[in-house]
């Protein structure tokens, strides 16, 4: 797919884990992983509102366009 | 709504039973019939050392040259007058020997027959498997194609076999009055029902896809 998630590195550089991060913005781990591992096919705005207030980013610091080879 | 689907699923297997019957019978009766009437001539020609002549049913589909002019005439025993008549569905019995398509339309029919028959056992597969609420998965998309498939190639049999049936009796047979019909013999209620099949099968695998997409919205 040709939009990348970064998830995993704001996570890294905030040093909260995935069952935390998803308990402090409420959805399951099931669903978080989901997106950490790039197979999410749409994000809801509350979602991404939620993640990038609780990991105090901006949403290209999770989402990233990669042109298709 | 389980009960609805099951009661329509089985008028639907009554009906196809019903108007399988007469076809069922009139093979059943053809045969015992064909194979009394095949020994009496085999053994027949036989006492006289002659080859057998073997007569075979050939389906004729006719339409008067003039809708106006009646040509024959049928006898109302009721009555005892003769009324005009118009052939329009015929059968006729032709020597074998003089056909050269017997094999093939003979295995058009099997083919034809087998792909109605798996259509059916995929259709009830299908029911089988919806009410295990089995329902909007790719399995039932492949059942659905199947099916639309098999009834697609069983209309593409019975086509090539009353094409062969038109040619042959067109060779043969020249009735006064009348020409052939190739086009009434045509049902396309199989090819109707094997598009519908495919068209239901792709509604289907767009809610599949949906349905993935919503699942995999976070």
């Amino acid at each position: 797919m040709a939009i990348v998630v970064n998830l995993d590195v704001m996570m890294a550089k905030r040093k909260i884990s995935l069952g935390e991060l998803a308990e402090r913005i409420d959805i399951t781990p099931a669903n978080l992983s989901i997106l950490k591992t790039g197979k999410a096919k749409a994000i809801r705005f509350s979602t991404l509102e939620a993640i990038c207030k609780e990991l105090n980013c901006q949403p290209a610091d999770i989402l990233e366009y990669k042109e298709e080879e | 709504m389980k009960k609805q689907l099951n009661i329509i699923c089985i008028l639907i297997f009554v009906c196809l039973g019903l108007s399988l019957i007469p076809n069922v019978y009139m093979i059943g009766d053809s045969f015992v019939q064909g194979f009394k009437h095949g020994y009496s001539q085999s053994k027949e020609a036989s006492l006289h050392l002659e080859k057998p002549q073997i007569l075979m049913p050939l389906e004729l589909s006719l339409w008067p040259e003039s809708v106006a002019i009646a040509p024959d005439t049928i006898l109302n025993q009721k009555s005892g007058e003769r009324f005009p008549v118009q052939h329009i569905h015929n059968i006729v019995w032709v020597d074998q020997a003089k056909s050269d398509t017997t094999t093939t339309r003979g295995l058009l029919s099997i083919i034809r027959l087998i792909a109605i028959l798996y259509a059916i056992i995929q259709f009830y597969k299908l029911i089988n498997a919806i009410n295990h609420q089995v329902i909007f998965e790719w399995v039932n998309v492949k059942k659905l194609n199947k099916i639309g498939v098999a009834l697609l190639l069983s209309y593409v049999m019975t086509m090539l076999f009353v094409g062969l049936n038109y040619l042959f009796a067109k060779s043969l047979i020249e009735i006064p009055g009348y020409h052939f019909n190739y086009w009434c013999e045509l049902n396309t209620v199989n090819l109707i029902l094997g598009l519908i099949a495919l068209l239901v099968g792709r509604v289907f695998a767009m809610g599949i896809t949906l349905r993935e997409e919503q699942d995999l919205t976070v």
